[in-house]
């Protein structure tokens, strides 16, 4: 669909400088490029125009109102049916604009017309002049509602952003028993309040830009300064600013232009819908990147070992979290290797089997008229495909699926022999463990590379196994995000760090951010809160 | 890659320097060198890896010296400061030798573990190229990713270690290690010749990672590799005790890889039973470090001995020569144990040892030092990406000393 978007500088071969040349020329016949056009000063031309671009569009609204007794000064009002919020607009721009008339002696002219406009009438809390068209089209796209004066040359724009917007309700993905209950919505600036309300303080800065050459989509950056990383946050600025695309619909869009390494299963930014974990990955110095439109905000630079964190693993206490951490863990290397763990040993490596459960598994292979290794992958694509199908299903359809996979295909195909049940225990229990990780993309990664594995195991046994997962290890070594090591903790090996890694130490212990990111301001506790000891007797 | 990548300026941390050094020296040795000890030391040749262990660090002591003389270059560059252009060319290609052959050596050390043990039905070559698929891609990343790489690996040697020594206790038995100096010193004196060779002459390796290690890390350096030399040699005489204690000396002496052997001994209520896979899994990881780190530092060798801007294209050709010349290399097991505890020896310690001691008294005599040329411009490193904008001509003197800059 979006075919015509390029990173500007970063992965420019020559090819591609070539596309976006392209791309650019095509945008401009089809967008107009109305930087540095000024406004008219007559308001019929500055009418006539607005038509013209938007082809006469019947949601967008030119309300024309007299600002004189005599009425030969006529001011518009221009705005968006549903982007603005009707009554807001209506009290607090149109009303003030009609009640108080200019009469015909005063000799106002139409330039001072708007500075009064501006200043003394308009009720709204942001107001601000605008000069050209480009900026008029994007505040007007903003739900902001325009002002035009005859005979003024420039327009006033208020805000009266409004409109169909969702409520602020419980996350989807991330779900906590013990933690707040909130999570991001669609709009831009209800997020960053949500996270302004978490850190209140004049340190976390914020820097809007519009990316997304048709799409105009408002993209903040947000940050705790001191705290976040001067370099990380230059890098981000280019790499934000190089993206050059018809539209952004989601922050997936960015998450793939800014990544470090496209060729990789594993993500390199994290994306979450809790404004509790974004504030804490902010209080750790990383940044945030919201998008207007999407729920989900984006973290960089993210490392392995935030995926398999949980918002929880801070409210509840500790050792039960440390638990839970390494449960986490487990069940990613259980969702990655157990199928092929499970074919290796049944084609190559019987004999790590203990003898009785040898004999049952051999027992249950009677029969099946396929090979292990067929078995597990026509069974592991199956439960993929029942994963996708539920996943898109509308909710009253699931739970036939969940009838028919789980029951039909599960028990019918083991009664058929035409699989062994160990393969099909083998393949729900790694269903299950893929979804203990707390970040689906993480999980995803392991589901792609789950495969990989399989045909290693095949193929070579446990050396084909050992050689692929040498291979993972490599590119996981390999990988950055925003320069950080993509497995930091571990390697390049920081052991004050691997206290909030597969363990999570009493928060007595971490005294210190995580190191390499808030260089500045290492120093997270200062107070020494260590347990109170009972005084001796 | 993208620019962004450019962050990346291979250097590594004193500590993944000693990781790579440890990795490196248990690399195909673990496996095949107790037999050979204990063949000749018998129920002392836990007393042959104790007594070798000072060995391991005072090889390191003449690269270090080197190393401080020009603490910027790796051999090939300060062979050629101190013998003359021409004359450091030669001991150079010396090195590729070496490391040509001890690379095709220990690939055949995992294809010949692999095809005994693990797979016996696959061909040889199949396994050969499968694992240098590997190391291609893990040396074609760079030296950075293999020492990361390699502080996961150890945490992991590490780990198997222990859970096999553990699981072991209920097997060992004392009596096996008597009768204690049955027949003198001189048994157990003869024990440290293998391992003079086998992985303490290749620690040559180790001269092209030191100027890699990062500045404001240098001065631990030294105390890293006193801490890996140390950990090593515990290691592999506990190893030892344990392989003795669970087989007799008889048995590991007989076994081609005794350490796996050791692992099918595990039997915890017969549950966990015949997990010598794990130490399979362990070797491999070990075995990839080894020879990755000697295709690197073939590559990265080669590159500097004829002046190139990257060793990276140099990586294929010669794994096309290594699988080959691996499979050519030895008729047969007992060949390569031959070969191994006997000629090797005086090669490697030729090389690894009295050449670069040889480097050391000539650079001392002539007074030569140099810690200019070599060192790794940041300017070069920033904009390592992408060289087709930046000027690659400027400062070429420069290049020739640093890691190929990434292309």
């Amino acid at each position: 669909m979006f075919r015509s978007y390029m990173r500007g500088k970063g992965r420019g071969s020559k090819k591609a400088d070539k596309r976006s040349v392209k791309a650019e020329k095509h945008e401009e016949q089809a967008l107009g490029n109305f930087t540095g056009q000024p406004l008219s000063v007559s308001l019929q031309q500055n009418i006539d125009r607005i038509n013209f671009e938007v082809g006469g569009s019947q949601d967008i609204i030119l309300r024309r109102l007299k600002l004189t007794d005599a009425g030969n000064t006529e001011a518009l009002v221009v705005y968006i049916q549903c982007m603005v919020e009707e009554e807001r607009l209506n009290n607090f721009v149109i009303r003030p604009l009609q009640r108080k008339r200019f009469s015909n002696e005063s000799k106002i002219q139409p330039s001072e017309f708007l500075e009064v406009v501006k200043s003394s009438l308009l009720l709204t809390g942001i107001v601000m002049e605008i000069n050209d068209w480009k900026m008029l089209f994007q505040k007007l796209f903003l739900g902001y509602s325009i002002i035009m004066i005859d005979g003024a040359a420039n327009a006033i724009a208020a805000n009266v952003i409004g409109g169909p917007k969702r409520g602020v309700e419980e996350p989807k993905t991330e779900m906590a028993i013990r933690g707040p209950r909130e999570g991001f919505t669609e709009s831009i600036r209800s997020n960053s309040a949500l996270i302004r309300r978490k850190i209140r303080s004049p340190k976390l800065w914020l820097e809007q830009l519009t990316i997304g050459e048709i799409s105009q989509t408002p993209v903040c950056m947000m940050y705790i300064k001191g705290l976040a990383d001067e370099n990380v946050l230059k890098d981000l600025r280019e790499r934000l600013e190089a993206i050059q695309i018809d539209g952004i619909l989601e922050s997936g869009y960015i998450e793939e232009l800014i990544s470090d390494q496209i060729w990789s299963p594993f993500p390199t930014v994290m994306y979450n819908e809790r404004p509790d974990v974004i504030a804490s990955n902010l209080l750790e110095g990383r940044i945030a990147i919201l998008v207007d439109g999407t729920p989900f905000v984006l973290i960089v630079p993210a490392v392995l070992n935030m995926f398999f964190q949980a918002a929880e693993d801070y409210y509840q206490s500790f050792d039960i979290s440390t638990f839970l951490r390494m449960l986490r863990f487990v069940s990613f290397l259980i969702a990655l290797l157990m199928p092929s763990i499970y074919v290796a040993i049944v084609h190559y490596h019987q004999e790590m089997i203990p003898t009785q459960l040898l004999l049952k598994l051999a027992a249950q292979r009677e029969g099946v008229p396929f090979p292990a290794y067929l078995e597990a992958f026509i069974m592991e694509l199956v439960f993929e495909i029942l994963r996708e199908a539920v996943v898109r299903m509308p909710t009253a359809a699931g739970n036939t699926i969940s009838i028919v996979g789980g029951l039909v295909i599960g028990q019918s195909v083991v009664e058929a022999g035409i699989v062994s049940p160990a393969v099909v225990i083998v393949v729900s229990f790694t269903a299950i463990a893929s979804f203990v990780s707390p970040a689906y993309s993480l999980g995803i990664a392991a589901r792609l590379l789950r495969f990989f594995l399989l045909l290693a195991a095949s193929t070579l046994g446990f050396y084909g196994i050992g050689l692929v997962v040498l291979l993972l290890l490599l590119h996981l070594s390999n990988l950055r995000s925003f320069g950080m090591p993509y497995i930091k903790p571990f390697a390049p090996l920081y052991l004050k760090d691997l206290r909030d890694t597969l363990v999570r130490a009493p928060l007595w212990m971490l005294r210190q951010r995580p190191q390499k990111l808030a260089e500045k301001n290492q120093v997270r506790q200062q107070i020494k809160t260590e347990p109170r000891k009972e005084p001796e007797q | 890659m993208s620019k962004f990548a450019g962050m990346n300026n291979a250097q590594i941390t004193s500590s993944q320097c000693a990781k790579l050094l440890f990795l490196f020296a248990l690399g195909s040795a673990v496996l095949i060198l107790p037999t050979a000890i204990t063949a000749i030391a018998k129920q002392d040749a836990w007393l042959s890896v104790l007594l070798v262990g000072p060995f391991n660090y005072f090889i390191l002591i003449v690269f270090l010296a080197l190393a401080d003389r020009f603490p910027n270059m790796s051999l090939a560059q300060y062979a050629e400061k101190v013998l003359g252009v021409w004359a450091g060319k030669v001991l150079t290609l010396t090195y590729l030798l070496l490391f040509l052959l001890l690379s095709a050596l220990v690939l055949r050390n995992i294809s010949d573990f692999i095809g005994l043990s693990v797979l016996p039905r696959t061909p040889v070559w199949f396994v050969d190229v499968t694992f240098m698929i590997v190391v291609i891609y893990g040396v074609f990343l760079g030296i950075e990713t293999i020492a990361r790489t390699g502080e996961i690996l150890f945490g992991w040697v590490m780990f198997v270690f222990i859970i096999i020594l553990v699981s072991l206790f209920n097997q060992f038995d004392f009596h096996n290690l008597e009768p204690f100096l049955y027949e003198g010193i001189v048994r157990p004196l003869k024990g440290i010749y293998p391992v003079l060779g086998f992985p303490i002459g290749e620690f040559v390796f180790i001269t092209m990672i030191f100027p890699l290690v990062s500045k404001q890390d240098r001065a631990k350096l030294r105390k890293s590799l006193k801490l890996s030399v140390l950990l090593l040699v515990s290691t592999s005489v506990l190893l030892i005790v344990f392989l003795i204690g669970v087989m007799g000396a008889e048995e590991v002496s007989r076994s081609p890889f005794s350490v796996y052997d050791l692992a099918k001994n595990i039997n915890i209520e017969e549950i966990l039973v015949r997990v010598e896979i794990l130490v399979a899994m362990v070797w491999v990881g070990t075995v990839f470090i080894k020879l990755a780190l000697c295709v690197y530092a073939l590559t990265v060798l080669t590159a500097q001995m004829l002046k190139l801007s990257t060793y990276r294209p140099l990586v294929v050709p010669y794994a096309f020569v290594i699988v080959p010349l691996s499979i050519l290399a030895y008729r047969n097991v007992a060949h390569a144990k031959e070969f191994a505890t006997g000629v090797w020896t005086v090669y490697s310690l030729f090389q690894g040892f009295v050449l670069p001691l040889l480097l050391l008294v000539i650079a001392a005599i002539t007074g030569k030092r140099d810690s200019s040329d070599g060192s790794f411009p940041e300017v070069k490193r920033s904009d390592g990406g992408h060289t087709e904008d930046g000027n690659p001509t400027e400062g070429a003197a420069d290049l020739e000393g640093k890691e190929p800059s990434r292309a």
